[in-house]
């Protein structure tokens, strides 16, 4: 069997296939699986831009209480579209990675996954109906998401914390992507937490402010 | 004259604005970025294996590897003997008749075999090696996507000095041998009996230790 027909006889396509009537060629999926590098190298700086804006906003917050009044008035009142476009590309880009290049994720991108998810499905929600305390729901998923994404980059520098041994099917210490030496799936995973952390707290706070 | 809410409303509209444009210059500068990176990144150099492989067993295949610490059923028991090549294509025949065989199962993609492989390297230069041990690499569950491939080119970076046997498609030497876990070491003597098996990575003082049984 070639790659391109094990990819169009992929559920994830045949189903995308029966919804949308797309007409997925071969061609185009070994398209997009040709252009897996790009693709990945943009994910990774897409995670290293967010990562320096999280802490660009959070140094210059923390030394500066008007500097956090300025990130406040002028993120906050579009800190729930902006955490919709981060959940969409972050799930987006997650089932890339699985569905197109074939990356099986492991037990800890299960669980980074729980808490990724229906973040793309909350954010848009409360945005549609207006519920502005969102941040109870989506801060606490944040954090977590981010502490497994912590342990997962922990795993994949220290394999031994894991285990001694790598499982044949699909260890947790296993990288399938590497690019400027250290940004690996579980790191755009923590970008992808914190901004959202961030843009959720901003928004609450502005919400505050304004009531 | 403007109202206050007017204001404050035609206020937010161009911030709105100004957050717009500043997300779209991040997205396009991360493109070009990507464009740029990927152009000026290397081609790699390394073909992957596209020859089918193939590994002829003979004997019974040992019991699967328990946790350490468990009794391991296939000691004393005869070790499968396995035919096949190496990346060049050369016949391997592991274990050798008549002579004292250690087989390290390896995948290229696992972090624990990328820290191993160096050791026992450094292992053999040392000079610390049993003159009347053959050490045998066997190179299994090669998925492309998974990293550090293909694994001959790994190997030869790593300067592997050992003998390498390349395992078939649905891993069949490395399931012979009761492998559940990498890296796996089997000892086997030059009877062709199975004298100890371990798993998992180990010092260089640990698998000395381990072929002195």
């Amino acid at each position: 069997m070639t790659q391109s027909s094990q990819i169009i006889e992929n559920p994830f396509f045949t189903y995308i296939q029966e919804i949308f009537g797309l007409a997925l060629t071969e061609f185009s999926c070994l398209l997009w699986k040709a252009k897996a590098p790009m693709v990945t190298m943009y994910f990774a700086l897409l995670a290293l831009g967010s990562l320096v804006a999280v802490f660009a906003v959070l140094v210059s917050s923390l030394v500066s209480v008007p500097m956090r009044n300025t990130w406040r008035d002028l993120i906050g009142p579009h800190a729930l579209p902006l955490a919709i476009v981060v959940a969409v590309v972050t799930t987006g880009g997650s089932l890339y990675l699985s569905e197109v290049l074939g990356y099986q994720p492991c037990r800890l991108c299960w669980y980074q996954r729980a808490a990724a998810y229906p973040l793309a499905f909350m954010l848009p929600v409360a945005l549609l109906v207006k519920r502005p305390n969102i941040h109870r729901v989506a801060a606490p998923m944040a954090i977590v998401g981010a502490l497994i994404s912590c342990y997962h980059l922990l795993i994949e520098h220290f394999p031994s914390l894991e285990s001694s041994t790598c499982d044949p099917n699909n260890p947790c210490s296993l990288i399938w992507v590497r690019h400027f030496g250290f940004v690996t799936i579980p790191f755009m995973a923590l970008a992808s937490f914190l901004l959202h952390l961030v843009l959720v707290v901003l928004g609450e706070q502005n919400r505050k402010a304004a009531t | 004259m403007n109202s206050p809410v007017k204001k404050v409303a035609s206020q937010k509209q161009v911030q709105g604005r100004w957050l717009f444009w500043a997300v779209a210059a991040f997205l396009a500068v991360a493109a070009i970025a990507t464009v740029i990176a990927s152009k000026s990144s290397k081609a790699p150099t390394e073909t992957a294996s596209v020859k089918p492989l193939s590994v002829n067993i003979s004997g019974q295949t040992l019991p699967s590897l328990g946790e350490p610490g468990t009794t391991d059923t296939a000691v004393g028991q005869a070790s499968p003997i396995i035919s096949g090549q190496d990346f060049a294509g050369t016949e391997q025949l592991v274990p050798k008749k008549d002579k004292r065989t250690m087989i390290v199962v390896v995948a290229h993609w696992c972090p624990h075999c990328q820290r191993e492989i160096p050791r026992l390297v450094e292992w053999e230069k040392t000079g610390a090696v049993p003159a009347d041990l053959d050490v045998v690499i066997l190179s299994t569950s090669v998925v492309e996507s998974r990293g550090n491939f293909p694994p001959e080119a790994w190997l030869t970076r790593e300067n592997n000095p050992f003998r390498v046997l390349s395992d078939d498609d649905s891993s069949s030497a490395a399931l012979a041998l009761g492998n559940t876990g990498f890296p796996t070491m089997i000892l086997v003597g030059s009877d062709g009996n199975v004298i100890q098996r371990m798993s998992g990575e180990h010092t260089i003082e640990e698998i000395a230790a381990f072929v002195q049984a």
